[in-house]
């Protein structure tokens, strides 16, 4: 089995930019413990009340929610991140890196979950995509087409242990009328595998996997 | 003169179908015979693909023979074959967006004046592959 190289991004499917599994904003570190957030907090705030009783700028008051409010924004942000951490980018192994007309293709999908996971669905698709590019007044515009060719869809509920691992077999065979990869520079047909993965609590993940189907060699 | 009305004919030497598996040899005779002189520079000869659809046109040409021609006329006319290898790809497709013609194509380089042109479809395709 190869490991199939991911591209894009492990991320929501709105193909917004993407939270990766080890991501978040730069914070200084001990802002990561909970416990030394709050004291931390805590300490600023009641210094920071106590700086405004004395010097008697009750207005100052008025200020607080624009100090806090980017703090807080920065620190949900870091949260909302962490917790996508806890289900890392799936891995995808093939028999093969080339798809083959007619032939088949077995594929291994395995995703660690660092806590207990209920999935909801799990859907594996081999996709040729037309991309193009055209002239759209003064611009150049692209737009892509999927022909989805084959389709593995598994519903929940499918429920992962925390620190182990969610692995499915797939097996898919090809038709014989596939169209080779094609790339030209206004027009292309990739292909690519593509992994959408929906746990409880998170966002629908997807991931994809270069993959090639290139034109026999009948020269050789 | 609409395309159809030019004197170019382009036969492509086939068996049965125009559909020849990549990697094949190709071969044919174009000939040209206006009912009155024509003065012109010169006749190309091109084996090509292309992209037809939304997206700007992409080409390729495999194989092309450029002949100097002063004038052709009655008693005058052109005649000439052509034979290339197909290469393995790309393959003729109709697809949503893109679509990949091949073909063979005419150009009569006429001075001062449109060109003509006129082309014959062909496919690139595996035997095994359904049309």
């Amino acid at each position: 089995m190869i490991e199939l190289q991911a591209f894009g991004n492990f991320g929501l499917t709105s193909g917004r930019p993407v939270a990766q599994s080890e991501g978040g904003l730069p914070l200084p570190s001990f802002l990561y413990n909970r416990r030394l957030r709050v004291i931390v907090l805590s300490a600023a705030l009641f210094f920071l009340f106590v700086a405004m009783v004395i010097s008697q700028h009750w207005w100052l008051f008025c200020l607080l929610p624009a100090v806090f409010l980017p703090l807080a924004v920065m620190v949900g942000w870091t949260s909302f991140h962490r917790n996508l951490a806890w289900a890392k980018p799936a891995q995808l192994l093939a028999s093969d890196e080339y798809l083959h007309r007619g032939g088949t293709i077995e594929m291994l999908l395995k995703q660690e979950v660092l806590r207990d996971a209920v999935y909801d669905r799990i859907k594996v698709q081999i996709v040729m995509r037309e991309w193009i590019r055209y002239t759209c007044g003064t611009d150049n515009c692209q737009e892509t087409f999927d022909h989805i060719i084959r389709e593995h869809e598994e519903l929940g509920p499918i429920t992962v242990s925390q620190n182990s691992s969610l692995e499915r077999r797939i097996h898919f065979e090809l038709p014989h009328y596939l169209m080779h990869a094609f790339h030209a520079s206004d027009n292309r047909i990739t292909w690519f595998i593509q992994v959408l993965i929906d746990i409880q609590g998170m966002p629908v993940m997807a991931q994809f996997y270069r993959i090639d189907l290139e034109p026999e060699n009948i020269l050789s | 003169m609409t395309s159809a009305d030019y004197p170019i004919r382009i036969r492509i030497k086939e068996e049965g179908s125009l559909r020849f598996p990549p990697g094949e040899l190709i071969e044919g005779l174009v000939e040209i015979f206006p009912e009155t002189m024509m003065r012109c520079r010169a006749v190309d000869i091109s084996v090509l693909w292309y992209t037809e659809g939304k997206g700007r046109r992409d080409e390729g040409i495999v194989q092309s023979w450029h002949y100097d021609v002063e004038q052709i006329g009655p008693g005058q006319s052109f005649s000439e074959g052509f034979s290339a290898t197909l290469p393995s790809a790309p393959w003729s497709y109709a697809g949503h967006f893109i679509n990949i013609v091949w073909v063979i194509h005419v150009k009569i380089d006429i001075p001062m004046s449109a060109d003509m042109n006129r082309e014959a479809r062909f496919l690139v395709l595996p035997m095994d592959l359904p049309v």
